[in-house]
């Protein structure tokens, strides 16, 4: 196995427990929220999620940069500058101050769920549509969009499932 | 590039890397209302040894290769301004970081778990982590651009 190989692996790995992650924790959330409370038992299962969902981000960090040095090294600089790696980036660096505006309370549950799902879905889907259309400007129109979509989606859901928070 | 010029560039980014998210990690602990402390202090130190490994490593690339074998390609191709704006305000706001990182270091380790609990300590700290943490994750975007201007 060379390091290209190993380092796709990471960052697929990466990718799928951040999804997944991300995916659950909001699952498991509403389910919890339902009658107003977490519990001790939820808050463990959330707790764990989200532990899984920390261990993937940074496998896709790494891993991502690790594809910057390959890019680097072999002399294929021209994707440093693309836009579909700055899209990437950006969203990376949204959900991670995204978390820090979370815990500061900076931002409601139901946004912060809105953006950390979007987030997910479309690095894993900027990063597995290789020719993706578009420049940097337009991606980002696109993912802004896909927030407020399932922002609104989310508080449907929520109003739906009768969630008290 | 010879592999230990080579090792010395991939050296600088992971430790870069490792010492920014060594830096978020503390941020996120400083953030809780009871901070884990054993873990907040292993994230600090790491991530200032990191951030000073990263340093000298960068430091080591740059005087051997860099200002001789990759400034003159950027600064005759297609985007100059990727020294001459990205690895300027690299070279100069990473002044900041290992200073930032040992500020965080010393207050962590001579504090008690009480007083990292006390919101007027932990905010301004997690403040500083937060502020570190900009900082780093700006060095580190301008170097892919700086490395993006390499053709």
């Amino acid at each position: 196995m060379d390091w290209a190989l190993a380092i796709k692996f990471a960052h697929i790995i990466g990718t799928a427990l951040g999804v997944g992650g991300a995916t659950l924790g909001e699952v498991f959330y509403l389910k919890a929220a339902r009658d107003g409370k977490v519990d001790p038992h939820e808050n463990d299962a959330l707790r764990t999620i989200f532990y899984v969902l920390r261990i993937g981000m940074a496998l896709l960090i790494l891993s991502g940069f690790g594809y910057f040095i390959l890019l680097r090294l072999e002399g294929h600089t021209a994707p440093l500058l693309g836009a579909r790696m700055w899209a990437k980036l950006t969203i990376i660096l949204i959900l991670l101050f995204g978390v820090v505006a979370w815990h500061t309370r900076k931002v409601p549950m139901w946004l912060g769920s809105a953006i950390s799902l979007t987030s997910w879905y479309a690095a894993l889907i900027i990063g597995a549509w290789r020719g993706i259309p578009g420049t940097y400007l337009s991606l980002m129109l696109w993912y802004a969009g896909a927030i407020v979509i399932v922002g609104i989606v989310l508080l449907i859901i929520r109003w739906a499932l009768k969630v008290k928070e | 590039m010879s592999t230990f010029t080579e090792l010395t560039l991939v050296l600088h980014i992971v430790f870069g890397l490792m010492g920014v998210m060594a830096i978020y990690s503390a941020l996120v602990v400083l953030m809780k209302d009871r901070p884990t402390v054993g873990f907040l202090r292993f994230m600090s130190v790491s991530g200032l040894l990191f951030v000073l490994l990263s340093w000298i490593s960068g430091a080591y690339y740059y005087t051997t290769y860099y200002g001789s074998a990759v400034k003159p390609i950027i600064k005759a191709g297609k985007f100059p301004w990727a020294h001459a704006l990205m690895m300027e305000a690299k070279e100069h706001t990473f002044l900041l970081l290992p200073f930032l990182a040992a500020v965080l270091v010393f207050v962590v380790l001579l504090s008690n778990t009480s007083l990292l609990s006390n919101p007027r300590v932990r905010r301004p700290l997690a403040t500083l982590a937060g502020v570190a943490f900009t900082l780093g994750a700006i060095i580190a975007l301008a170097g892919v651009v700086v490395s993006g201007a390499v053709r």
